[in-house]
């Protein structure tokens, strides 16, 4: 049972990561929006090089965040997982 | 069809195998008809159109000063704000500019607000260019103003939706533990596995209050030191309770702690906060898409006479402007070519538009109704009368005494009595029981903490905002609601909500025949008046026959021939003087509709008087109906309207209004003193559409901006009702009873908990398992009464 005390620590520490990540992803807008991200799953994807004519190169593209980055829904029972 | 998605050779254009997909099955089906239907439906305007303008002023320098972001070396950002979007598939349209328009890297469209944020390659295309884009794909932009306040209102809903995520996060994981903690409370634990959980979870309740909850305690504060009471008071003390108690329990070893029920209270109390929020901020934002559609533009003149779109931000003294026919004048100036009717009705309240001439004056805020004139700019922005009104808007705004709610009303008396019942429960078990005293007493004031009285309001609040706006109600606050309740006076303005705002036919008298005629007649006459039989007889306008000779006489109407007969339209003394005779009943007619101020056109057919028009701002057909429904809510009704005296007395006796309780020609300022007035003896409701409204509704105890509402208006009004008309103002007061009688069901219902559960700590029944269930109990119910209620 001694276990409990490395498991406790090492469990609460997982949780504080996804917590981070959470407060890094509302830090940068990705909850600013609630509504329209569930309608853009239903959206197919397409290849970036079926988008024509941009004269902008690919990475610039990541760089304000193109190829869709992951705009999941809040949930918080993440971080519940972590720990149980 | 936006030119990117064309497919060609095809006969039918979709914008995605969606809509074809759709397409086929319902022709599969044999449901052609839906089209027709469908197109029945659009006609009515309600789908935004393309308009095909050039957007040139999306280039001027000072537009991009003011709402383009550069991001990195190349890169420019822009939001807008887009007419039409309703649904998925407008999503999935504007997010394909990238593929319509070279050199736009992204388009993201949030739905929920009509906006889109485009980022493109700023030297590769002119912001005018992807304006154009977003308009042939049916969505007019416009630029998004507001910049500071719409900044700060998205870091405080960052910072809300942050302290959710973290709340709920820490309540899970100290519930978890709490299982686990109840599990040796049945079955036995070993003491150094319970400290280890009760420390872990103390630590885990310490982040929960310091961080999250401290808004309850800050806001608690805040009431102690303004004296006032407020609904997180008692909140504060139940939370304070249960970490105090707890953390002295944890050390000591002994006794019970209460964490889980601390932390999942301020998840709930947070949630229903956020969820009150979040339809408040959607009624905000379907405010602000009014707002951006009012225009932002001016036709400038240049030296070499050629005319240029400018933002209005780039106008200055001395400009020479151009306003056509339906637009409104940009900024204060004088007329000094061409002349036309001014509609003033949004800047002075004045039913009748007003010939200009060179040399007049014109303000901002008028409408140009008839023809191209140019206004040399003399002031702009807040120097106009529309700015300095926005100013006087202001002030109101700010002097407005908050009301005292419900809920904060009644937390005063309720931290009394929890106070009060903890002293005599600790009394009592001093004397029965003195080692368990203070626990029985922590317990009482942790199950006594008001978690459901904290949602009543809110999530009341919530469902009752959220259903208005679906009925074309848009309320900003949810305190209005609750001022609303108590009936008082009700003041109407006229132009807009109890008429029209525009001349039409009021009232006729006659055969349809004679509709005809003076339709075959007025189609040579541009007149004002030519205008509302037209509009009015529309119906009727097949088979109106060819008229000629027609011959146009200043001020008094128009003469010419039709079907082969001759034919008369205007005023009486046009058919005195061609000699035709008026029965004593027709005579007395004319005579009434002059009462009513009422312009009377009659109509003549070789020599013999057929018809009688009466002309002017005709009065709503529901206006009469929906006064009687106020009168019946207790409400007493007076007009306040900056139209003719004559007008507003005629108006108020064709609708039962006392005479001393009908205000015409009144100034802004005046309507200000009326409304003051009025409320030093109860509450005013004021309904308007102008600017020359917006500080009378400031003023007011509440302010109701109507269909069509000026810039102005919206911003002073604390309610916005798309639906034309006063009916709209009986359901507000309908839906705002309702609404308080759930809040008050609400709190009856929460208070039932508290009593029960401070029952049970008083007989020393509770322990941290029934608090447990009692309090997501009690909150459950609340959540339900509210949804389940029927309010709007």
């Amino acid at each position: 049972m001694d276990l409990l005390y490395i498991a406790f620590p090492a469990a609460l520490l997982l949780g504080a990561l996804f917590l981070a990540l959470f407060l890094w992803a509302s830090k940068r807008g990705q909850y600013d929006d609630l509504d329209t991200p569930s309608i853009r799953m239903l959206h197919d994807d397409e290849p970036i090089s079926a988008i024509s004519g941009s004269d902008v190169d690919r990475k610039e593209r990541s760089d304000v965040g193109f190829p869709a980055e992951v705009d999941e829904d809040t949930d918080e029972d993440t971080d519940e997982d972590g720990d149980a | 069809m936006p030119a990117g998605l064309v497919e060609d050779g095809a006969e039918r254009q979709f914008c995605c195998n969606g809509c074809r997909t759709v397409y086929e099955a319902i022709h599969g089906c044999g449901l052609q008809d839906y089209y027709q239907l469908k197109q029945q439906l659009d006609a009515d305007g309600k789908r935004a159109a393309t308009t095909g303008r050039g957007f040139e002023e999306f280039d001027h320098e000072r537009f991009r000063e003011l709402y383009v972001e550069p991001v990195g070396e190349q890169l420019s950002r822009v939001e807008l704000y887009l007419e039409g979007v309703h649904c998925a598939a407008c999503v999935w349209l504007v997010e394909k500019l990238p593929q319509v328009l070279p050199g736009v890297v992204e388009a993201r469209l949030h739905l929920g607000r009509s906006i889109v944020t485009v980022t493109w390659a700023g030297q590769s295309q002119p912001l005018s260019a992807i304006a154009q884009a977003l308009d042939r794909l049916g969505y007019p932009p416009h630029p998004v103003r507001g910049g500071e306040e719409l900044k700060r209102r998205r870091a405080e809903d960052r910072r809300a939706f942050t302290r959710l995520g973290v709340a709920g996060a820490l309540a899970g994981n100290v519930m978890l533990m709490a299982f686990a903690l109840y599990g040796g409370w049945l079955h036995g634990m070993e003491d150094q596995y319970r400290d280890l959980l009760r420390w872990t979870s103390l630590l885990l309740t310490m982040v929960q209050l310091a961080w999250p909850g401290r808004v309850f305690f800050t806001g608690a504060w805040a009431a102690l030191r303004t004296r006032t009471s407020h609904m997180d008071l008692p909140i504060a003390i139940g939370l304070g309770a249960g970490l105090v108690g707890g953390a002295v329990n944890t050390v000591t070893g002994g006794g019970e702690v209460y964490f889980e029920s601390v932390t999942v209270l301020v998840f709930f109390l947070l949630v229903g906060r956020f969820v009150q929020q979040r339809q408040q901020r959607a009624a905000y934002d379907s405010l602000e898409l009014l707002y951006a559609l009012t225009p932002g533009r001016a036709r400038r003149i240049r030296e070499d006479g050629a005319v240029e779109e400018v933002p209005l931000d780039a106008l200055s003294a001395g400009a020479r402007v151009e306003v056509r026919a339906g637009d409104s004048v940009p900024a204060d100036g004088r007329v000094v070519e061409g002349r036309s009717l001014f509609d003033l009705s949004l800047l002075s309240g004045e039913s009748r538009p007003v010939e200009v001439e060179p040399g007049a004056r014109a303000h901002a805020g008028t409408v140009n109704l008839r023809a191209r004139v140019v206004v040399e700019v003399e002031a702009t922005g807040e120097d106009t009368r529309v700015g300095r009104l926005m100013k006087l808007v202001e002030r109101y705004a700010r002097e407005r005494a908050p009301i005292v709610r419900l809920a904060d009303r009644l937390s005063g008396w309720f931290v009394m009595a929890v106070l009060a019942l903890a002293a005599v429960n600790f009394l009592l078990w001093l004397q029965l029981d003195p080692a368990n005293a203070v626990e029985h007493t922590i317990a009482l004031l942790i199950v006594a903490c008001p978690c459901a009285l904290g949602l009543a309001t809110p999530l009341a609040i919530a469902a009752a905002v959220g259903r208005a706006a679906h009925g074309g109600i848009l309320v900003k606050g949810g305190e209005v609601l609750e001022r609303l309740a108590r009936p008082g006076r009700v003041l109407l303005d006229k132009t807009g909500t109890l008429t029209r705002g525009q001349v039409g036919v009021a009232a006729w008298h006659g055969p349809d025949e004679a509709k005809r005629l003076v339709l075959a007649l007025e189609a040579h006459s541009s007149h004002l008046y030519a205008d509302a039989f037209r509009a009015a007889f529309a119906a009727d306008t097949a088979g109106v026959p060819e008229a000629s000779e027609v011959e146009e006489r200043q001020g008094l109407g128009l003469r010419g021939r039709a079907e082969g007969r001759e034919v008369l339209v205007g005023s009486p003394r046009l058919l005195a003087e061609a000699g035709v005779e008026l029965t004593a009943a027709e005579r007395e007619r004319v005579e009434r509709q002059a009462h009513d101020a009422l312009t009377p056109v009659l109509v003549a057919v070789d020599g013999r008087h057929l018809a009688t028009a009466g002309l002017g701002d005709a009065i709503h057909p529901g206006a009469a109906g929906a006064l009687a429904e106020l009168r019946a809510r207790g409400w007493r009704v007076g007009i306040l309207s900056g139209d003719h005296e004559e007008v507003v007395a005629a108006v108020g006796r064709q609708l039962g209004i006392p005479l001393e309780h009908c205000h015409g020609g009144v100034s802004p300022e005046g309507k200000v003193a009326v409304v003051e007035e009025e409320r030093a003896r109860g509450p005013v409701l004021m309904v308007g559409d102008g600017v020359n409204d917006a500080a009378a509704l400031a003023a007011a105890t509440t302010g109701v901006a109507v269909h069509g509402g000026a810039e102005a208006s919206l911003a002073a009004a604390d309610v916005y009702m798309t639906e034309e008309g006063v009916q709209g103002v009986v359901h507000l007061l309908d839906g705002a009873r309702r609404t308080v009688r759930v809040i008050r069901r609400n709190l009856v219902v929460s208070l039932a908990y508290n009593g029960l559960g401070v029952a049970l700590a008083m007989a020393g029944l509770l322990n941290p398992l029934v608090a447990a269930i009692l309090m997501p109990a009690s909150s459950l119910t609340v959540i339900s009464l509210s949804y389940r209620s029927r309010t709007f």
